[in-house]
């Protein structure tokens, strides 16, 4: 018979936040290291934090991931692979990383942890992913820019390797940070941080107000089955930012979608046909 | 001011343009390619980007093709083609390029090719470790693309040469699934290209689209003093982006 791997892969924000999340659903949780993350400091955790909550995570039987994936020093890079290696040595599962050179050097000194290319990596073809494999990666973190058909192509061509989508959340339309519009703080009794209103500029003058962009909750019913389809093996939930509230009914939402298509897929007929060799493990 | 001999960078072409640039005893080349749409900078798409790296190449002059943003399945082999034309020449040539298995292609299979790391080639983070920059150089980077002359120097010191831009690009809308699957809830390419396609034909400009996202450039000119440090100075090479403003950006 065969069984799909399935990952629900929730944000943690705050220390607090762990053991709702594990209740709620979450198989896996992902914070970022205190510093170095994409995010604001403040929904960061320190090495001492991540110190703290693994034991949580490892004692539900799930896993903790931690993001590196900014503000990577430009020179002296040492410290940071100083405390890397202390996250490593305390068991944390996975790095997630977007910058090559840290990639490289990270992936020949750890050994507990594997490595997963943030969606910063920027990777867009199985020519990326060949590479990163290369380089000790385990799993990639797709682009949320990419369409269907080029994930199909992907994941059909390099299929031993772990797969991560963006399930909620995360489609910020200014995906590349240089945007210079304004940000607004709160949205709907949450914290907006990525997703915000914008104005639209042009050239300093106001020409009207954009809309905001991103999957509505709950999309990801729609189409999770699709991605087991093409071999994608974690669903994200984004933005340890927002408050908890927020994030559990997301990370219920996504574990809901993954209940009902484990439970359902194999009625669906000639479904199972198309359900990738690298997301399926017989019993 | 005077400008070193020089490329140069345009938002859009044609055939008398690129004519008018290659006769121009400062322009050391030309950079064709468009980030994300070839039909935005040419009016017949890929076909023209054939052509007019044709001209360029024939007049002398250096051709700096710009590789997509996105180098996907889908226009992984038009990227191919192009790179290939330009190999075929055996002339001096370089791509920029944004992602190391478009770089892999480039290295591997046209070896006369020169590799330059694009300015949006990690897609947020903007700051570079220096194990990145000797990542680029064991890839087979020669140079790489700024707008910093403190960065330009750190390239150098890594043997790198840095392209340096008289405008930086500041922001773009880069989200390719944007507004289409957000109107309609699904995903369809063909919807998305039409609904380019449309928008670039209804007006010119990319300001904003008729559902109120924003798409387009908009550059930073650098700093006068600044280019004059970078012209009088040696091993920089320098972009000068033309026509930056014509197409409402």
């Amino acid at each position: 018979m065969k069984c799909i791997e399935c990952e629900v892969l929730a944000p943690a924000g705050r220390v607090t936040d762990i053991v709702p999340l594990l209740e709620n659903g979450a198989d896996a949780i992902y914070v970022g290291l205190a510093g170095y993350s994409a995010r604001p400091q403040s929904s960061d955790f320190t090495a001492e934090e991540i110190g703290r909550i693994l034991p949580v995570i490892h004692r539900a039987g799930k896993k903790l991931f931690v993001a590196v994936n900014a503000n990577v020093p430009g020179r002296e890079i040492e410290g940071l692979c100083g405390i890397i290696q202390e996250l490593d040595d305390r068991g944390i599962d996975a790095l997630i990383i977007s910058d090559y050179g840290l990639m490289r050097r990270v992936s020949g000194s750890v050994r507990h942890a594997q490595l997963h290319a943030s969606t910063l990596a920027g990777v867009y073809n199985y020519r990326d992913v060949r590479m990163l494999k290369q380089m000790g990666v385990s799993r990639i973190i797709l682009s949320s820019d990419l369409f269907v058909d080029e994930i199909a192509d992907i994941t059909d061509r390099i299929p031993d390797m772990d797969y991560e989508i963006v399930a909620d959340g995360g489609i910020c339309f200014n995906s590349n940070r240089q945007c210079l519009l304004p940000h607004y703080g709160q949205k709907e009794g949450y914290n907006v941080y990525c997703q915000k209103e914008y104005e639209l500029l042009r050239d300093g003058i106001v020409t009207g107000r954009a809309k905001r962009i991103g999957n509505s909750p709950g999309k990801i019913h729609r189409t999770l089955g699709i991605y087991l389809g093409l071999g994608i093996r974690s669903f994200k939930v984004e933005g340890r930012t927002n408050s908890l509230d927020y994030i559990l009914q997301r990370v219920r939402d996504v574990a809901e979608s993954k209940r009902f298509y484990l439970e359902h897929l194999p009625e669906i007929p000639g479904m199972m046909h198309y359900i990738r060799r690298s997301n399926w493990y017989g019993v | 001011m005077k400008m070193k001999k020089h490329f140069v960078g345009r938002e859009s072409y044609d055939p008398e343009q690129v004519g008018q640039l290659c006769g121009r005893d400062e322009v050391k080349g030309i950079i064709l390619g468009d980030l994300f749409c070839q039909k935005r900078m040419f009016r017949n798409g890929i076909a023209d980007l054939i052509l007019l790296t044709d001209q360029v190449l024939s007049s002398g002059k250096t051709v700096i093709y710009q590789a997509p943003l996105y180098v996907t399945s889908r226009n992984a082999d038009e990227v191919a083609s192009v790179l290939n034309l330009m190999d075929g020449y055996g002339k001096e040539s370089y791509v920029i390029v944004q992602d190391f298995g478009t770089a892999e292609m480039a290295a591997c299979d046209c070896g006369s090719i020169r590799l330059i790391w694009g300015q949006l080639g990690r897609v947020r983070e903007r700051r570079y470790s220096d194990d990145f920059l000797l990542f680029l150089k064991e890839k087979g980077f020669t140079g790489m693309e700024t707008g910093d002359p403190d960065f330009a120097e750190r390239l150098r010191s890594f043997g790198l040469v840095p392209f340096f831009n008289t405008a930086v690009l500041q922001y773009q809308t880069l989200g390719r699934i944007c507004y289409v699957e957000y109107q309609t809830g699904r995903c369809d390419p063909g919807l998305c290209h039409t609904g380019c396609l449309s928008l670039r034909a209804e007006h010119e400009e990319f300001e904003m689209t008729v559902d109120g996202y924003m798409l387009g450039k908009k550059y930073r000119p650098v700093p006068e003093q600044t280019l004059r440090e970078i012209c009088a100075g040696q091993n920089a090479e320098l972009i000068v982006r033309e026509n930056i403003n014509e197409t409402g950006e």
